[in-house]
């Protein structure tokens, strides 16, 4: 077990140096991250409780993949399985753990330790025949799959917009409306499509990321778009902040879109993450980095076009 | 020894293992013949404890999941991990400690590499090495001729009936109808989610023959039209 940990911190590290920056600087990003979330959760105490319980879920699931649980389970003995599981789970939300403690977030407090012992406890991966239903099936893939990753949340944070509605709290369906964005622009990309894929379409660089920019809008304003048009009818007077909100969400695909594309085939690096995040706080900027991610994304994708062309 | 009784499994409406009994005894290598979608991973996923089913299913070594080397048509393996360390992960799981791992290398791998710059087949090798090494008493191997080349299926024949002269117990799937005559002592054919034909040695050419004159035939028939 100890050796699992071990080759987890190694992988860990080695994930940090691959974008480029040492371990300690990266280290030192993760610590600003956390005191910028101090802050977050004590400018909005009232969303803190949500917005932890939301990173620690995330944190949570992405150690969930049937494929990865499987082979600890076949790896490891029945209860060293359930030792790593349930310590790898603490060690993924102590952090924020900590930061509930200090923001005074009793109830995420509470509920993440909960969550990482279900979370660790439910070891039984579902295989099922039936294809999840989606609205985004005509056009692969990265919605598809986000939308059937997360139709649950989904579905949670159009009940929590109209629950804001319903009490008449225009920040509470903001709020629903932001994550859903976020949640959409920030996973949808972080599927790296083999590069065959990329290659085998007869677009060129400039139609490729312009394609994939405009569904991309299409799809979000599809997945978005029905809170927003329901808020718009009850806060009539905040409609101009309501499109607001879609406008950023579209402008962050767009930069999210050449951002992945900028590191493809790796996932994006620590230098555009840490872009992504300042843009949430200023989209403001994303007129700024756009034009130069979009340029270098086009350079990649035809490194990448010429790379198969010519292998 | 495995032995199952009653096996089912079903996927909400679907089933797909149907009161499957059979038993598995040591020393012997057993092959699971069938089309694709028939249920063998399945089966497979259910012996090794992944999925939930109905029935029993119980061993000489217990619990059975503790020394089963699973060998899954995919092998999963963590990101940015060495061979080495992927070796050293596992044998360390059931507490063995591998001093001489370099020369057990029989496939000759780039252990130092990260097994994300290994090709399919050495990450067949390096996933068959590994539950190798784990010293167990039951192996599942599931499509385990994919992507080896000549010399490696060559060895990894020579491997399975070295371990059942050990007196392992192991169960294959494999497309390669050759390679399931060569390596198992009894096949069972899986169709329609049951064991429809249980087969000895003496009766494998028989087998073969039944398979192409009734599924192949069949499903060229329906594509050719005759």
């Amino acid at each position: 077990m100890n050796y699992y940990f071990a080759l987890q911190y190694r992988i860990a590290k080695r994930s940090i140096e691959e974008v480029g920056v040492p371990f300690w600087v990266g280290m030192l990003v993760l610590i600003g991250l956390l005191i910028a979330g101090y802050f977050i959760c004590q400018r909005f105490p009232d969303y803190a409780d949500l917005l932890l319980l939301y990173t620690g879920t995330s944190f949570l699931l992405t150690q969930t993949g049937s494929q990865r649980i499987d082979f600890l389970k076949t790896t490891f003995p029945e209860k060293k399985f359930r030792k790593v599981r349930l310590c790898e789970s603490l060690l993924y939300i102590l952090p924020l753990v900590i930061l509930a403690g200090l923001v005074g977030a009793w109830f995420a407090l509470g509920i993440l330790p909960i969550a990482a012992y279900l979370f660790a406890m439910n070891t039984l991966t579902f295989q099922t025949r039936r294809s999840f239903p989606t609205p985004f099936r005509k056009y692969p893939f990265e919605f598809i799959i986000l939308f059937r990753k997360f139709f649950w949340l989904f579905v949670a944070l159009y009940g929590l917009g109209a629950i804001g509605i319903y009490v008449d709290n225009f920040n509470l369906s903001i709020f629903a409306a932001a994550v859903i964005i976020l949640v959409a622009v920030g996973d949808a990309y972080s599927v790296i499509e083999p590069e065959e894929i990329l290659w085998s379409n007869s677009r060129s660089p400039d139609r490729f990321l312009g394609y994939k920019i405009g569904r991309g809008a299409i799809q979000l304003s599809g997945l978005i778009l029905p809170l927003l048009t329901l808020m718009s009818f009850f806060f009539r007077e905040q409609t101009p902040w309501i499109a607001l909100c879609w406008i950023i969400g579209c402008l962050l695909l767009a930069l999210m879109v050449v951002l992945k594309y900028k590191s493809y085939p790796k996932p994006i690096g620590l230098i555009e993450g840490f872009s992504f995040v300042i843009c949430i706080f200023i989209p403001i900027l994303v007129f700024a980095l756009f034009p130069y991610y979009y340029s270098k994304a086009k350079k990649n994708i035809q490194i990448v076009y010429d790379r198969n062309t010519t292998a | 020894m495995i032995e199952i009784q009653q096996l089912s499994k079903t996927f909400g409406d679907t089933s797909i293992l149907r009161h499957i009994s059979a038993r598995f005894l040591g020393g012997r290598a057993y092959g699971i013949v069938g089309a694709n979608g028939a249920g063998k991973s399945t089966l497979f996923r259910c012996i090794a404890g992944l999925e939930s089913h109905q029935g029993e299913i119980s061993s000489a070594h217990t619990p059975l999941k503790d020394h089963l080397g699973y060998l899954l048509a995919e092998q999963y393996f963590l990101p940015r991990i060495t061979g080495q360390e992927y070796l050293t992960l596992l044998a360390e799981a059931r507490e063995k400690r591998i001093t001489d791992l370099l020369d057990r290398n029989i496939f000759d791998l780039p252990l130092h590499a990260y097994v994300s710059t290994y090709s399919t087949g050495m990450k067949k090798k390096l996933a068959i090495l590994g539950i190798l090494l784990q010293d167990n008493n039951y192996f599942i191997l599931d499509e385990p001729y994919n992507g080896l080349d000549l010399q490696s299926s060559m060895m990894l024949t020579e491997i399975i009936t070295r371990l059942k002269a050990m007196g392992k117990t192991i169960l294959i799937s494999s497309h390669i109808f050759s390679t399931l005559t060569e390596t198992c002592d009894e096949m069972f054919l899986l169709q329609d989610g049951t064991f429809l034909k249980h087969m000895d040695q003496a009766d494998f050419g028989r087998l073969e023959e039944e398979l192409k004159e009734n599924l192949l035939a069949k499903d060229l028939d329906k594509l050719f039209g005759n």
